[in-house]
């Protein structure tokens, strides 16, 4: 199997760490995501879809577990993503899990709204973990 | 604690890279008085989302944003969320029109939901209002005179135990 063609972003408030497990893509996000590397994270969510569709990966998992934060236009980034990906052909279709925290409240709506656009490719795991 | 009214206001550089930190800041100041880490969240998200679009849009060097919480009961505070900017006539409309369609909805998640979907086509998200309505249940309205733009959301929080 190819190598990820994907690098990490790592910024001061931010970080994106991506890793390929057999068919399966991980994507460990912390920090904050907003103004300050929005540009990056979607250019990055651009990249994503082709990738897992070069590699024949059949998961992504995201971990927010400890992103504290995430603004509209870098909310957007994750939108256009699985807007593709909920379109690609079933033959190439991978399954997302988003990881959440609910001690970050803003992600329960934002997920679950993530969620809603592509109830049959999306699946939202939700811990309580204390924010550190 | 009584917290009577309470508040920060502060003019600040019309700059993305003092978002975070005054977000941050203002997530801590609500959740100090008001002991309830939901409210400093919903606090924490709309501050970001009105600021940053301010921001983004004024054409002024500055804005002025307040948070203000004050006693509504034993139980309860208000709480307010406001920036004021220079803007463009242009801007005005369309913060208006975002918002009257938002208050014209029957279902504020059908619409969010439609918002979503709207957003992959557009170049800028459009998200930022709406995600203060409807993840941080805020009440937002809007008032443009003489070329600025004053944002105003405010929500009702229950207060925890130890404020």
């Amino acid at each position: 199997m190819s190598e990820l063609e994907l690098a990490e972003i790592q910024e001061a408030e931010f970080v994106l760490r991506p890793r390929l497990d057999g068919r399966c893509l991980h994507l460990v996000l912390s920090g904050s995501a907003d103004g300050q590397v929005e540009s990056i994270l979607i250019q990055f969510f651009r990249r994503l879809h082709a990738e897992a569709l070069r590699l024949g990966v059949r998961e992504v998992v995201v971990d927010l577990q400890r992103l504290d934060f995430m603004n509209s236009s870098c909310f957007k980034g994750f939108i256009v993503w699985i807007d593709a990906a909920s379109s690609a052909h079933v033959l190439d279709r991978y399954r997302i899990r988003l990881r959440s925290n609910t001690s970050f409240h803003w992600q329960v709506r934002s997920l679950d709204a993530l969620r809603r656009m592509a109830p049959s490719i999306i699946d939202v795991e939700s811990i309580a973990e204390a924010v550190p | 604690m009584s917290l009577a009214r309470v508040g920060v206001r502060v003019t600040l550089p019309a700059a993305l890279s003092v978002v975070g930190s005054t977000r941050r800041y203002l997530d801590q100041f609500v959740l100090a008085l008001s002991a309830n880490a939901a409210a400093a969240s919903q606090v924490a998200l709309a501050v970001h989302e009105l600021f940053d679009n301010a921001i983004r849009h004024a054409t002024g060097g500055a804005v002025e944003l307040v948070v203000e919480l004050e006693d509504a009961s034993a139980s309860f505070t208000s709480l307010t969320v406001q920036t004021l900017n220079q803007a463009s006539e242009q801007d005005c409309s369309e913060v208006q029109r975002i918002l009257d369609e938002m208050h014209g909805a029957h279902d504020p998640m059908e619409h969010f939901d439609r918002e979503i979907r709207a957003s992959v086509g557009r170049k800028s998200s459009g998200l930022g209002l709406v995600r203060v309505c409807t993840e941080a249940n805020i009440n937002l309205s809007c008032h443009c005179e003489k070329g600025y733009l004053s944002v105003t959301g405010t929500t009702t929080v229950t207060l925890g135990r130890a404020a």
